[in-house]
Formats: C-alpha cells, structure tokens, sequence
C-alpha cells in the first residue's frame, strides 16, 4: 500500500510545482534575454549597439546624456560644458562626487575626476597611450573622425577637462553623448599595468554607472550587483541578469514561462502570441535604421540615373514589408529615420519608368547580380526572403536578377576591393548617434568608397561639399536646411532606394515599469522597479 | 565472493587502461614515430596523470579540466539521478501492473505504450513539451538549473544540497527554483530508464507469478494486493538491478544530450561547447572522466546485486 501512497505524494508535490514562480525570487531582480555574449564590456572597443546594449548604460556613464523623450543633451557625468567661439576646443566641467564601483577585484580610492576623463579619451587618440594597442582598434570613433579630429585633451584642474579639435565638427557632442563614450577608471588602469594584465580592463569593467560587475559564466549569463553609491540615486533592482539565448523561439518561451522578464526584437510571428498575453507588453522605438537597395553607381546599367529610377519605381515597398515585416517597421521615405531631427518629412517621392525605353532594353539583355548581406540584422530579419521579394518584382518586368547571399566578413572584403562584382546590394545602416553627419559621411560620400560603406560607390561633389559646411555650421537651423538638401538630391539621384526602417521592439513582463527606453543606444534600467 | 570481486576488479582496470589507450592514442600531440619504449613510458605516464586528476589545462578557459569536469559533472549526476528516481516511482508500479495482468487488456495496453516510448527519441520529446501548454501556460521553466537571479554557491556542485548553504530567508525559495527547473529535463531523460524498468519488470513479475509459491499464497486467502507486495516484488525487482545500472550508460548520454534542450549547465552542455572550440584537451578529458564513470557504475551495479542477491537464494527468499 505504502507504494501507491508514496506515488500519490509524489505526484501532488510535483504538480505543486507548478504553481507561480515564488515572488521571493522576482524580486532579487531582473533577467534580460539576450540574443548573444558580448566580445568584451568595453563600448570604446565595440563596433555596433548591439555589441554594447549588454555593458555600456549598466557598468558606465557618459559626459553628457541624451534626454530619452525630448533627445535634447542634458548634463551627464559633466555638469556644463562650453564651446569655445571658433568652434575647435570645448571645456567640460565634471559633476563632484561621483564613485567608482567597489568590487572584488578593484577598491577605488578617489572619486572621478579629470584624469579619468584624460585616460579615457586619450586610450582612444593617443598612440603612445599604454592602453590604445590593447584590442583591436576603436570602430566607432573611427568613423565618425573623432581619433583624426581631436588632437588634444588637456586637464585644466581637478573638475575642468578641455578637447581640442583641428577643425570644428557640430558632432563632437553628438559623438560625446553616444553610448560608446564611456568613462573608465584610471586608477583601475594604472593597477592592472601594475599587476601586467591590462587586458582585463576590457572584460572586468570598473564604471560609475547604476550596476556593476558581479560574474559571468561564459556564453550562459552575465550577472551585475546595483551600486551602492550611484550618483543618481541607487537603483531599484538588486541585480541585473542577462541570460544569453541565441535562439528567438528559446527566448519567446522563456519570456512565457516566466524566466525572462525582457527581451529584445521578437519576431514577426511571435507578436500575435505576446499580444494574446495579459502579462506582456510590447514597447516601440522608432527605430534609428533603415534598410535599402544600393545601386552600384560605378557600372552599367546603374551608372545611368534613369535605370535607377525606373528600377525605384517598379520596388513595391509595401508588399516587401508585408512579406518580411508586417507589423515590424514602416516604410522608409528618405535614408534618415523620422525620429531623427533631421528627418525631411515629405511625400514620398514618385519616379516615373519607361519600361519600353532603350536602356531598359539594354538592361534586359544581361543578368543583373544582387548581393545580399544574408545575416539577419536589426533592420532586416529576413534578408533572403526580402531578396525574394526584390527579384520577383524585377523580374516581372522581365529583368533577369540573381541572387547572392553573403555573410558581413565575406561582404566586408568584396567591397574593399577594387571594382565589387555586384550592381545591386541588399543592405543597410544604423545610425550610431543623434547627429546624421556620421550617417551622410559613412554611407554617401566620396572618402565612404575607400571605406566600403559607401554601398552605392557614389560619388557627388556637391553632396560632399555640402556635408562639410553642415558640419562646420554651429547653427542647428542652418545645419537642419544643408541636411534636408542633402536628402533632397539624394531623393534625385538615387544611388539608394530606401525601404523600410525597422520598429525597435521589446517585449516585456507587465510587473515592470520605469525602464529607459533610448532611441539611439539600448534600454536602461537604473529606474527600472517591479510592481 | 572474494573470487568474484576481483573478476570484477580486474574488468575495471583492464577497461581503464584500454580507454586510455584510445585516449592516449588519439591525442593531437601524439607523435606515432616513437620507439616502443619511451612510447610505453609516455603512456604510464598519461595513465599516471589521468589517476591523479591531472587532465591537462583547458586551451579556452584556461583552468584545469578536472575542475571544469567537477564544477559540471554534479549538474549531469543530478539530472540523472533524478530521472531515475522518478523512473522508480513511475516504473515500479506500471511495471508490476502489467507484468500481474499480462494476458489482458490492461498489460497489453502497457506493453504497447513502452514499445512506443522505446522508439521516440529522447531529444525530440522535449520540443512538443516545450511548445505544449507546459511553456505557454509557464507551469515549469523550460531551461536552465534554477532562477539566475538566485546565486546558489556550489559547495557539492549538487543544487539540492547546495541551496542549504543558502541563508535562510532564500533557501526555500531556492529550492523550489531547483525543483521546478529539473521537473522537464528529469521526466523526459526518466523515459529511458522506466521503458527499460518497466520492460524487465514485466517479464519478471509475470515469472514470479506462475512460481508455486505464489499460488500458494492465494489458496492461503491472501489478496492479490499483498500477495504482490510480499511476494513478487521482493523476489522480481532485484533480478533486474544490474539491468538497470547499465541503463546509467546510455541515460547518461541522453542527458548530455538534454543538456543542449534544456540549456542546462552541465557536463554534456560543456563537452559540446568544447567541440565548437576545438578544444581537444578538454573533450580528451571529459570523455575520459565520463568512460570511467560508466564503467565504475556499471561494475559497482554488479556487486551491489551479487551481495544482496545472490541467484541461488532465490527460493530462501521467497520461504522464509
């Protein structure tokens, strides 16, 4: 008998199991699904804001932040800042009383200061800086001219730090506020050179922000404790717990179940699921991407501008976004997001096609190539079946197109070659700060070719003139005029057809509220506290 | 016995040495040109090594693997020996029901059931739990040991015994976490095992059956209840043991397979992860640690059953 009875306990014990997730657990903290490991927990070395979305607004702070709902500059680690008349030095004074965290690996003694600042910046832009070999390279400063426009970082006292630029640049405090200019300790760096392991500065991160290294177990999670004395205040949740889970249906899953309590970029299909959910919520960014279709401007048939109008007029945007999208990104009129404040906010613009023209005859004689970047992105998470979609409707009007699929590194050594064999590119970009010089510079002008981001090989001497003086133009008014020319001539030259933006999307556990959401850079959670 | 034991003894050591031979053999540093002594010499050197617990350093973690091994190895035992646990509580009763009814509906119906849970593969049945009311309904997480946001110090490496470590306020909560988290992964790798127990019990329950004193037992007016219970439970289930402990081998296995399902952090998950990184000195001494484990099992098995039954004593048993 006492079989049977054992069995019976059993059974209702394990079926008590199943009740809710004690709250005891919850409230410990928070646990972000995230869909890879970071390289490193140093933004300075990343190259993308999916590489930093796990490090740079938990472990450190910035000089100056961004306002998440009016994207106006305010104050960060600096409280003011100056820019000096002719537009080359700017002077920052830095907030006092600002901590370190206290791990077990790094007991600060000071708090920040100007040297902090110094050896942050200047790992970045000077070579004989003996963290600036370490890693491989800074991508992000880079490209947006910061490492060849700042030429010196000088320490004035204790709270006063000033940058000095060779020529003025509207974008430095742009570049200043994103994500990637974090602020390290350099009485942490000064410890590691002492004990000869500087690399570890990139993978151990000592910061000022909200939370601060606890553990990780390689490629399974990554554990932060709040910090005790944040300067803003100590944040709600004791921990932060990302739980890496490359597969999209293990995170929606966990998301059901209750193991995760956020996570990033569900797809498609899986939002009618997170809809039927009380408990879940879904919140959209404006996305600061876009996907497009490059011409290659540097060979027939796409040289001539009239074929690439045609070939913009014959794309069905719409039915691109409702085969690959739905509800996941709206349709892109110019290059520039609409949440960009300097966004053309126009009608879209209607090419006419001759499709019985000479040229287009001609065109129809040989295969046109179109290469696509076939790792699914934040702007395109299915780039095969949008390459599908790109083909049928050429193809409808009797072009013949094929299709190749490569992977970024493949991509990456193709276009720095010297004639890339493609005359179409499936592709896209997103933008890495609030100022779209960065965006301009990288994608369409002349020095973008050698670069290989230029995906049109386009070239234009009036673009590129007036991208300068945009830059050099202190006024935003004046500034918002050159960059809605800029998109203008790009709308009559098309060297990109662009598609759709991407909506930035997470889905949540309802119980959360007061998380930051940004829009360029990832989400915050300094604030964040459980119901 | 004494002459068994060391029959016994001997097969382990021998085994052993033949697994470390493949090991040895197989090392990406071997070089084959060398002359049979110092070959022999390098050998009983590996061997010496491996028995010291000397596994070599992990090229990607950089720690040594006998460690790695034994920070994962107790996730995978656990996992294990609570499929088991449940394969008993689940097998023994369905196993005997069919075994005492199996000439009629009942016992085929059984039959028919292990045949089919015999033929799925462990690795898919997770998927159409997962994807089943299980997840969508959130009654049992679906990876995972226990709540990350729980920090379970590992002292045995067992999570059921670490969580008393734990302070007070947060050890049963901890200990529901653990649980709940090894309800999937334990019922789906206990399908092995309750096939197999269920399978063997069946045959020797429905032997014990027909034996005389059964019979006799029911012409004294016993019920058929305590008849089992007394009787041929007693004298079917210590048959099968060795059986079972064989099963350690291949549950083992699936477990590591599991592992990558259910995204839970032992040693088949890490063995796997070595692969991807080519990291052969940690895949050498895993599998090493892993091939020895079996055999020690399997052996142990065999001992346990031939001190506590003995076949011949079968008929004193069921006398007295």
């Amino acid at each position: 008998m006492n079989v049977l009875l054992r069995c019976t306990v059993m059974c209702l014990g394990l079926s008590l199991l199943g009740c809710e997730q004690p709250q005891a657990i919850k409230n410990m903290g928070l646990i972000y699904c995230a869909e890879r490991a970071p390289r490193t927990l140093n933004p300075q070395v990343e190259n993308s804001h999916e590489a930093i979305a796990l490090s740079s607004r938990h472990v450190y702070n910035r000089l100056i932040d961004i306002n998440p709902i009016t994207q106006q500059l305010e104050p960060g680690l600096a409280q003011s800042w100056q820019r000096s008349d002719d537009g080359l030095s700017y002077t920052f004074t830095l907030r006092q009383g600002v901590k370190f965290h206290h791990t077990d690996y790094f007991e600060p003694s000071r708090d920040l200061n100007a040297e902090n600042v110094a050896f942050s910046f200047l790992r970045i832009i000077d070579e004989s800086h003996p963290y600036h070999s370490i890693g491989e390279g800074y991508p992000f400063f880079e490209t947006t001219r910061f490492t060849d426009n700042v030429v010196n970082i000088d320490v004035l006292n204790d709270t006063q730090i000033r940058f000095d630029l060779q020529r003025p640049d509207a974008s430095f405090i742009a570049s200043m506020a994103s994500d990637f200019a974090v602020v390290l300790s350099a009485e942490y760096g000064e410890q590691l050179l002492e004990e000869l392991r500087p690399s570890q500065l990139d993978f151990l991160p000592i910061g000022t922000g909200p939370f601060l290294y606890a553990n990780q177990q390689d490629g399974h999670f990554l554990r932060y404790y709040h910090h005790p004395y944040y300067w803003q205040g100590i944040a709600p949740m004791r921990q932060l717990v990302f739980d890496i889970t490359p597969s999209s249906s293990a995170r929606m899953a966990k998301l059901l179940a209750g193991q995760c309590d956020i996570m990033a970029q569900p797809a498609a299909t899986q939002i009618e699921v997170i809809k039927q959910r009380e408990d879940l919520l879904i919140s959209l960014q404006a996305g600061l991407n876009v996907s497009y279709l490059a011409f290659n401007t540097q060979r027939p048939p796409f040289a001539d501008v009239r074929m690439r109008r045609t070939i913009a007029a014959s794309i069905d945007k719409y039915r691109l976004k409702d085969a690959v999208y739905q509800q996941t990104a709206q349709i892109a009129n110019s290059v520039l997001s609409p949440s960009s404040w300097a966004h053309r906010n126009q009608p879209p613009r209607e090419y006419s096609a001759d499709l019985n023209a000479d040229f287009v005859e001609q065109a129809r004689q040989n295969p046109i190539t179109l290469w696509v970047l076939g790792t699914p992105t934040s702007f395109n998470p299915q780039p095969q079946r949008s390459a599908e979609v790109i083909r049928n409707d050429l193809s409808q009007l009797g072009f013949q197109v094929e299709v190749r699929l490569l992977d970024w590194a493949v991509l990456r050594t193709q276009l720095q070659q010297e004639q890339p064999n493609y005359d179409l590119l499936l592709i896209g970009a997103v933008s890495e700060n609030t100022d779209p010089d960065t965006f301009f510079r990288q994608q369409f002008s002349c020095d973008g070719i050698d670069n290989g981001f230029n995906f049109s090989r386009w070239c234009n001497g009036r673009f590129d003139d007036m991208l300068e003086q945009a830059s050099q133009s202190g006024r935003l008014a004046e500034r918002v005029k050159f960059y809605f020319a800029l998109q203008e001539l790009l709308e009559d030259e098309v060297p990109v057809l662009p598609l759709t933006h991407a909506i930035k999307m997470y889905a949540y556990n309802d119980s959360l509220t007061d998380i930051g959401w940004h829009a360029f850079g990832g989400i915050s959670f300094d604030e964040a506290r459980r119901r | 016995m004494l002459h068994y034991f060391i029959r016994r003894m001997n097969l382990l050591i021998i085994t052993f040495l033949v697994i470390n031979l493949i090991a040895f053999l197989f090392q990406p540093t071997h070089d084959a040109n060398l002359s049979p002594n110092l070959w022999l010499a390098e050998y009983w050197r590996f061997v010496g090594a491996n028995l010291r617990g000397d596994l070599g350093i992990s090229v990607v973690s950089g720690k040594p693997v006998a460690e790695e091994v034994l920070r994962y190895l107790p996730a995978t035992l656990e996992l294990c020996i609570v499929a088991f646990a449940i394969s008993f509580v689940v097998g023994v009763p369905i196993g005997t029901l069919a075994g005492v009814y199996q000439q009629r509906p009942l016992g085929k119906f059984i039959n028919a059931g292990t045949l089919i849970t015999q033929s799925i593969p462990v690795f898919w049945l997770p998927l159409p739990l997962m994807m089943s009311v299980v997840s969508l309904q959130g009654w049992f997480p679906i990876s995972g040991r226990y709540d990350l946001l729980l920090e379970i110090p590992q002292h045995t490496g067992f999570a059921m015994l670490d969580v008393f470590w734990l302070p007070e306020s947060q050890r049963w909560p901890a200990m529901y976490s653990v649980l709940s988290h090894i309800v999937l992964p334990g019922i789906v790798l206990s399908v092995i095992p309750t096939t197999e127990l269920v399978r063997h019990l069946t045959t020797s329950t429905a032997k014990v059956m027909e034996q005389n004193y059964v019979k006799a037992a029911a012409t004294m007016g016993k019920s058929k209840l305590s008849i089992v219970l007394r009787h041929v439970l007693h004298n079917a289930l210590p048959p099968i043991l060795p059986g079972l402990g064989l099963q350690f081998g291949s549950v083992l296995t699936a477990g590591m397979v599991l592992e990558m399902v259910f995204a839970w952090p032992g040693i088949g998950r890490w063995l796997i992860n070595s692969i991807y990184f080519e990291d052969y000195v940690a895949i050498q001494g895993g599998m090493l640690v892993i091939a020895t484990l079996v055999i020690t099992t399997f052996v142990v098995t065999d001992l346990f059953t031939a001190l506590i039954h003995p076949l011949r004593r079968r008929e004193v048993y069921a006398l007295r």
